[in-house]
């Protein structure tokens, strides 16, 4: 039996080894291992596991809303947003759980900073007419940079 | 047997943080803008619950138990005094809104009435709906709440059972006012997840599934055991009327066999249930006089 990489030199060792994301077994010899720095696994299988449990955190903590300063884990673990923004942050994994068609409402997040032309694409407002649409003028300069931000993030 | 109908709604005010994250000056003001934005169209006037009234109003479920401490709720009575308003408690803004029986259709339209006529933001996203502090409310942030009497799925301990099915519904049943035995006094809470029609028929099929299941458990039970029933509910009606003191356990199974007479039909004496009920509730005991007054209500129904 070959190599699975060189496809040349006959295979030595039998291995699982963590390739996208997922955990494979695999055939090598001792020249790729050497080579390519290939990571072989000796230990339990668990491990592996464990490994890309710690590196799915590790990836997820670096999650945090700016605003609130609330982080992914923190907002699983208990269950509670700090504001707002939290939904918009944790947006892409909170859209995988929630799954809801909301009810309509006339003042959204959305539509507070954005109006859609005639040709269909969202043109920000002037400050002014943002400042209007807000009861609350200190808090509405305090968002405005932080929302514009997220949107340019999600576009 | 619907004793109470109580419906809630959960607002926040935007872009404020959440009440778990938010700071006393912020707090104070979003109290002020939620109270100024209800008075000035006149829905409600100076009519804040006193210290000693919220107690018993967490006591009896109409407000929520659990909130952030550092924050000060407050909370006011509409007109009616049917309808409460929570203001920095779980959420910026709770309406609850109850009555006697199952009104739910009457509430619902109360209640979005009340919403509709304030001019505040509210925290709202178009992919999650209202957006809550709790992610489990978010999207419509409406919970239905009914208060239900069902002695015989309890006394044949078929309750759990059933919640355990309700659950995969996320549909919440449990006892309320006396664990870990609710002597048939049961809650049954709704989450508002679709639109409000498949809202309603959820409810409805759920009502009915339960009461149907208790009405044919209760007329098994009473017909093995008739002759051991009524003498149960003639003891607890003599207990009711002779007693000087009995245990709140001892209570409990009282009014649950004089409520379950009186539902079957063994008991048409309503004046005298509800005189003990008035000369119990005068009684320096503060906690069972809160449920009997709650239990006041139950009888007349």
């Amino acid at each position: 039996m070959k190599c699975e990489i060189c496809r040349e030199n006959e295979v030595e060792i039998k291995t699982r080894a963590i390739i996208n994301g997922k955990i494979k077994e695999i055939f090598l010899c001792r020249n790729c291992i050497k080579k390519y720095k290939i990571q072989t696994i000796t230990k339990p299988k668990y491990t592996d596991y464990l490994k890309l449990l710690i590196e799915e955190i590790s990836n997820k903590k670096s999650l945090i809303c700016r605003n609130c300063k609330i982080s992914y884990i923190d907002f699983v673990k208990n269950g509670n947003a700090g504001c707002p923004f939290c939904y918009m942050y944790f947006s892409k994994i909170l859209e995988k759980i929630i799954d809801i068609n909301p009810p309509l409402y006339h003042k959204a997040i959305e539509d507070l900073i954005y109006k859609k032309e005639k040709n269909g694409k969202n043109k920000i407002l002037k400050k002014a007419d943002i400042y209007l649409r807000f009861d609350d003028v200190d808090m509405a300069k305090k968002h405005l940079k932080m929302l514009k931000k997220i949107k340019e993030n999600d576009t | 047997m619907i004793l109470r109908t109580k419906i809630s709604i959960y607002r926040n005010i935007f872009p404020y943080n959440f009440t778990p994250k938010l700071n006393s000056k912020e707090g104070e003001f979003l109290i002020q803008k939620i109270i100024y934005s209800f008075f000035k169209k006149n829905i409600i006037k100076k009519n804040e619950i006193k210290k000693k009234e919220i107690q018993k109003l967490k006591n009896l479920d109409l407000i929520e138990k659990n909130i952030p401490f550092h924050i000060k709720p407050k909370y006011f009575y509409l007109d009616d005094k049917k309808t409460i308003l929570e203001i920095n408690s779980k959420e910026h803004l709770i309406i609850n809104i109850y009555d006697d029986g199952g009104l739910i259709e009457k509430l619902n339209t109360k209640i979005t009435d009340l919403q509709n006529k304030t001019d505040l933001t509210f925290s709202y996203s178009k992919k999650f709906g209202f957006l809550t502090s709790d992610i489990n409310l978010c999207g419509y942030a409406k919970s239905v709440t009914l208060y239900i009497f069902i002695p015989s799925l309890s006394l044949l301990n078929k309750t759990s059972e059933i919640s355990e099915n309700l659950k995969n519904f996320q549909i919440d049943l449990s006892g309320f006012f006396y664990n870990p035995n609710p002597y048939g006094f049961f809650k049954l809470r709704f989450i508002q997840k679709e639109n409000d029609d498949d809202f309603k028929k959820r409810i409805e099929n759920t009502l009915n599934m339960i009461l149907s299941l208790e009405e044919k458990e209760s007329k098994n039970y009473i017909h093995k055991n008739t002759l051991i029933f009524k003498d149960k509910v003639s003891k607890s009606l003599g207990i009711f009327k002779n007693a000087y003191i009995i245990t709140i356990d001892e209570y409990f199974k009282n009014i649950m066999y004089i409520l379950w007479g009186k539902k079957e039909g063994i008991i048409i004496d309503n004046e005298t249930i509800e005189n003990k009920f008035f000369n119990l509730i005068n009684k320096k005991d503060n906690e069972r006089a809160e449920i009997l007054k709650y239990m006041k209500l139950s009888a007349k129904i």
